[in-house]
This record gives C-alpha cells, sequence and structure tokens, in this order.
C-alpha cells in the first residue's frame, strides 16, 4: 500500500463529515444527471410506446403488393419481423348510402403491429370478430358486442376495380361470400384508411394459407436495424416490382425511435436533456469543487509536511487524485442508482396520471417503460 | 571534508519598490559532522538561509552544493528525491501527519522512497528517543517534547548527509528544550551528522562548534 494513499484514507476516516458531505455531493449530481438521462429516455419510451399502440408497431409497410413478397422479404434477411396483410375485399356499408367498409386480414400474433391497440373494446381473438376503424361509427351503426354481417367482393366500374373512390353511378357490386361477424372492438384509422377514401377500415383475423392464396397482399416491415428501414423498403419494393409511391413508412414510430429524417421531437429532447446536464455539471462542479478545496486548504498544511519532508509533486498529485477517485467510486454508482430508482418511481406515479391524457379516454394497461 | 558550500547566495523577495533583498551574496562552507548554528535578529534572512539550504526555494542567484551536488541544477521533482534522501528537516512546529503513528511518521521518508524500512535502524532510533513506549500512538497523543523527537527520528532515518533545524526548540518549555538539544548533539555526535541550526537563543548557539551570523541578509 502507498504511503500517501494510506494517509488520504486515514484522513478520509478522520474527516468523517466532510467526506460524507463530498460524497453527497457526488451522489446528488450524479442522481440528476441520471435522472435527467433516465426521464428522457423514458419519455423517448414511453412516446413510443403510445404511438405504437396508436397505429402498430410497423416501421413501413409495402402496399399492393403480391404473396411472393414475403419470400423475397424473408430473402433479404434484413428484417425483424415481416407481416403480411390480406386483401380480403370490399363490402357495402348499410348504414351509408355513400361509403363501404374495406376488409383486411392479419394473422393473430400480428393484428397489434399493424393496428396498435383496441380504443375501446378489445381485438379480435377469432375469425368471426371483427374491429372496426373509428370513422365507421355513428348513432345508427352497430356497436361493439353487436353482429355485423358484411357481403365482400369487389367494385367495379367497365371491368376496373373501385377501392377508395367515391361511389360511381354505373359501378356495379360483385359479392364474393358473405359473412357474420361480432364487432369486438374500435381501432384508430389503420394505415389502409385515409381521410379522403370513401371506406372505413375493418380489420379480421386469418391464417397464414389465407394470406399465401390471396390475390393482393400489403407487407408490413420492422427492420433489424431501425436506421436501415427506408433503404431496404426501397429495395424490396424494386425487387417485386412495385412502385416507391406505395411504401408507407409509420413517421411517428420512425421519429420516437430517433430515425425519422424530421426528428424535432428527439432534437428538442436532447438540447434540453444537453442543457440540463451542462446546468447540473457546472453546479456540482461548483459544490464539488468548494468541498474539495476546503478539505485540500486544510490539508495544504499537510502537504507542505509532505513536501518538506521530501513528496515530489506528482506524489502529492496523485494522493489527492485518489481522494477524488475514492469519492467517486463510492459517490457515482450510488448517484446513478438514486437517480434511476427515484425517476423509475417518480415515472410509475406519474404515467397514471399522465397516461389518460396521452392515449384519450383509452382503458388500457398503464405501459410505461423505463430503461432499467 | 566540505558538505555543504554555498557560492554567491543572493534572494530576492519581490520587484520594483517592494523589491526586499534576503540574502545578499553570501558565501560560506559547512564541514561533515560539524555542529553550525545560524542565529540572528528575525528578518535577518536566517530562514531563508535555511530554506535555501533544504532545498525548499530556489535562489535568485548563486549556488548551493551537498555532498558535491549543485542541488538547484536538479529538476522540482529531482530536488525532491534528493531532499528527502540527503537533507532531514526539523521544524519549530513538528510538521508531524496527525493520522500516523510515531513509527509510521518516522519511516515516511523511506516509504516516500516505496522502499522498506530497516527494522534495526527504525528500533535503534526509537529507542534512542526514549519513544519506545509510544510507537503506536498518534502525534497528538504525546507532548511536544516528544513530538519534537519524533521530527528528529524523521530526519535520521534516511541517514540524510545534512539535518536541518529551524528553531527546534523554540516551542518547548527550557527542561524539553535541553533534552532535544541533548539528542540532537548526541546524532550529531553518533552518526557523524552534519547539524545546522537556526535559533535566536544565544545560550542554546553556544553548544555549537561553530556560529554563523546574518544580519540584513549578510553573514557578519
Amino acid at each position: 500500500m502507498n504511503i500517501l494513499n494510506d494517509i488520504t484514507k486515514k484522513y478520509l476516516k478522520l474527516n468523517r463529515k466532510r467526506t460524507i458531505v463530498s460524497i453527497i455531493g457526488i451522489v446528488l449530481s450524479g442522481a440528476m444527471i441520471s435522472a435527467v438521462t433516465t426521464l428522457a429516455v423514458s419519455f423517448q419510451g414511453f412516446m413510443l410506446d403510445v404511438e405504437e399502440s396508436n397505429n402498430g408497431s410497423y416501421e413501413s409497410i409495402i402496399e399492393n403488393s403480391t404473396p411472393e413478397i414475403i419470400e423475397q422479404a424473408e430473402e433479404q434477411n434484413n428484417f425483424k419481423d415481416i407481416i403480411p396483410v390480406s386483401h380480403i375485399g370490399m363490402a357495402e356499408n348499410d348504414f351509408s348510402d355513400e361509403n363501404f367498409i374495406r376488409i383486411m386480414g392479419v394473422e393473430k400474433e400480428n393484428i397489434d403491429k399493424v393496428a396498435g391497440m383496441a380504443l375501446e373494446g378489445r381485438m379480435p381473438e377469432n375469425e368471426n370478430e371483427i374491429v372496426v376503424s373509428t370513422s365507421f361509427f355513428n348513432e345508427e351503426t352497430p356497436y361493439i358486442g353487436d353482429k355485423i354481417t358484411l357481403k365482400i367482393g369487389k367494385r367495379l366500374s367497365d371491368g376496373y376495380e373501385l377501392i377508395g373512390s367515391p361511389k360511381e353511378e354505373n359501378e356495379e357490386f360483385e359479392v364474393e361470400e358473405t359473412r357474420t361477424f361480432t364487432i369486438c372492438g374500435i381501432i384508430n384509422r389503420p394505415y389502409f384508411e385515409t381521410y379522403y377514401d370513401y371506406y372505413n377500415a375493418a380489420i379480421i383475423l386469418v391464417d397464414r394459407s389465407e394470406i399465401l392464396n390471396s390475390e393482393k397482399i400489403d407487407l408490413a416491415l420492422i427492420d433489424k436495424n431501425s436506421k436501415n428501414i427506408y433503404e431496404d423498403s426501397e429495395r424490396l419494393a424494386e425487387s417485386v416490382n412495385v412502385s416507391e409511391e406505395d411504401i408507407q413508412y409509420n413517421n411517428s414510430v420512425l421519429m420516437y425511435k430517433g430515425v425519422s429524417l424530421n426528428s424535432g421531437f428527439n432534437a428538442m429532447l436532447y438540447s434540453v436533456c444537453g442543457i440540463l446536464i451542462v446546468v447540473i455539471m457546472i453546479g456540482s462542479i461548483l459544490v464539488i469543487y468548494n468541498g474539495f478545496a476546503i478539505s485540500v486548504s486544510e490539508r495544504k498544511k499537510q502537504i507542505g509536511m509532505l513536501i518538506s519532508i521530501g513528496a515530489t509533486k506528482k506524489q502529492i498529485k496523485k494522493s489527492v487524485l485518489f481522494e477524488g477517485v475514492i469519492l467517486g467510486v463510492i459517490g457515482i454508482p450510488l448517484g446513478i442508482l438514486c437517480g434511476v430508482l427515484g425517476i423509475g418511481i417518480t415515472l410509475k406515479i406519474v404515467s397514471s396520471l399522465i397516461a389518460p391524457l396521452l392515449t384519450f379516454t383509452r382503458k388500457r394497461r398503464n405501459r410505461i417503460s423505463y430503461f432499467i | 571534508m566540505e558538505i555543504v558550500k554555498v557560492e554567491n547566495l543572493t534572494k530576492i523577495y519581490g520587484k520594483g519598490e517592494t523589491k526586499v533583498v534576503a540574502l545578499d551574496n553570501v558565501s560560506f562552507s559547512i564541514n561533515k559532522g560539524e555542529f553550525v548554528a545560524i542565529i540572528g535578529p528575525s528578518g535577518s534572512g536566517k530562514s531563508t538561509m535555511l530554506h535555501l539550504l533544504g532545498g525548499v526555494d530556489r535562489p535568485t542567484s548563486g549556488k548551493v552544493y551537498i555532498n558535491g551536488t549543485d542541488i538547484y541544477s536538479l529538476s522540482n521533482d529531482n530536488l525532491a528525491i534528493f531532499r528527502r534522501k540527503q537533507i532531514g528537516l526539523i521544524y519549530q512546529f513538528y510538521n508531524l501527519i496527525p493520522v500516523l503513528n510515531i513509527e509510521e511518521n518516522i519511516s515516511l521518508p523511506v516509504l516516500l522512497d516505496g522502499k522498506q524500512v530497516d527494522k534495526n535502524k527504525l528500533n535503534e532510533i526509537i529507542t534512542t528517543l526514549g519513544l519506545k513506549e509510544r510507537v503506536n500512538h498518534l502525534p497528538n497523543q504525546l507532548s511536544g517534547g516528544q513530538q519534537q523527537r519524533v521530527s528528529i527520528g524523521r530526519s535520521l532515518i534516511n541517514n540524510p548527509a545534512i539535518m536541518l533545524a529551524d528553531e527546534p526548540t523554540g516551542n518547548l518549555d527550557s527542561k524539553n528544550s535541553r533534552e532535544i538539544i541533548d539528542l540532537l548533539k548526541y546524532s550529531n555526535r553518533k552518526y557523524e551528522q552534519t547539524l545546522i541550526m537556526i535559533t535566536h537563543d544565544p545560550e542554546i548557539a553556544k553548544e555549537a562548534d561553530r556560529i554563523i551570523k546574518i544580519e540584513d541578509g549578510k553573514i557578519s
């Protein structure tokens, strides 16, 4: 054991109060910095979570393709999740003269990835249940728990298939099958329904063989590395001759993942965090330096003695550094622990208050993610 | 044999109007085993002289040779190492490390070198200084005289070329002063240790082989 380090340790023990105050200073600063970081990461994660439950967790969707795209996607091996969505067909909406219902089919384990969670009710659990877009409902329409019978088929006009366009006078409806479903839940407008479409979206469950037999499918994707989602999606679309215009990106999810090009949110979050951390650091440097300087000035006499006995400047520097290391080794882990735990507890309490605000009236378990 | 040689040593503090010449072109030499007392009124430059002999400060001009080494040609770190090996310093206020016990305080110059303490030498010093019962005590558990004895022990442990004592009895009563002076003289004889002592007490100075008087930065 180096004699100077020994002296430092004995000195720290002797001045227990000052040592503890210094450590508390370091703990506080560490706690604040880790709390800010944790809060930011948690907030980002929380917003991502909210967004994923609103719109689904997919990153991109290639629309209007054929089942062969599944094989292509698997071959390219860039994707963590490959989620086929089958075009089931259109149905006449008995509750509106102008509107249709457009039905898509997804496998049960994938439905939340393309449609998020139910706003009310729940997602379907068997093939006789259906979730319908919130835009469908008015005072006359059936509601959750009610049965709805749909004549599913194609809108045709002069041999052309119509999907989102307004009803034409000469169009015909070719019924392919008639099925009865129980409405089990209401969802946000999914990716295949826009504000100017003349239909309401609905999703049912299908199995893999039905998907492989469908004429047309959409393919939702989650990349192994989210940063590559743009180029990987484009490459895949190109390989099956699907136009780039048929690729949709889940921009809000990509934004909270820090991928999206227009990531104003992240820039804001990072700069606020950066500023806070700088402020905390300046504050704590002042506080800790002060405490440290006092302890150094108290020790100046001792340092003078050591110098007179023949301690070199290097040795003295080392011993002061050693003091800092001891304080840091005790203080920093404690600080990080306190910060993460503290913010974890705070978020648990606050989340129950925030979650309803962010997810409207949704009755959903409080999903707050923090990275511990 | 000359162990200390001082050549044209000058130390000036400050500049311009506040300039103070603490030492003015001082030269002298001291032989091995000599006991020299440096006396002079306060402000005469005797403490400056001791600091320059001890390598604690640096002179404005002039040279100090100890054991043939021009100590101010050394770098700061090498000077520090030279000091702990070749110079034993004794201060008026003992300058003991309060958190170390007596044995550790005496061993400190050796430990700073990262070396093992010669147990026989340590025991001999402790016995000579009459501190045998006290080795595990902390400095503040000892009387002033005992603390000064510890600092003498510390200055002896490395067999330094010279021992520098800055008013070693200045803080002690006459009985303890007597004891300390006797001890210093004893180690001066026993270990053939060169001893340079600053004092303003003429009685104590009389014990020395030679007296160097300093007044206004000059030897008179």
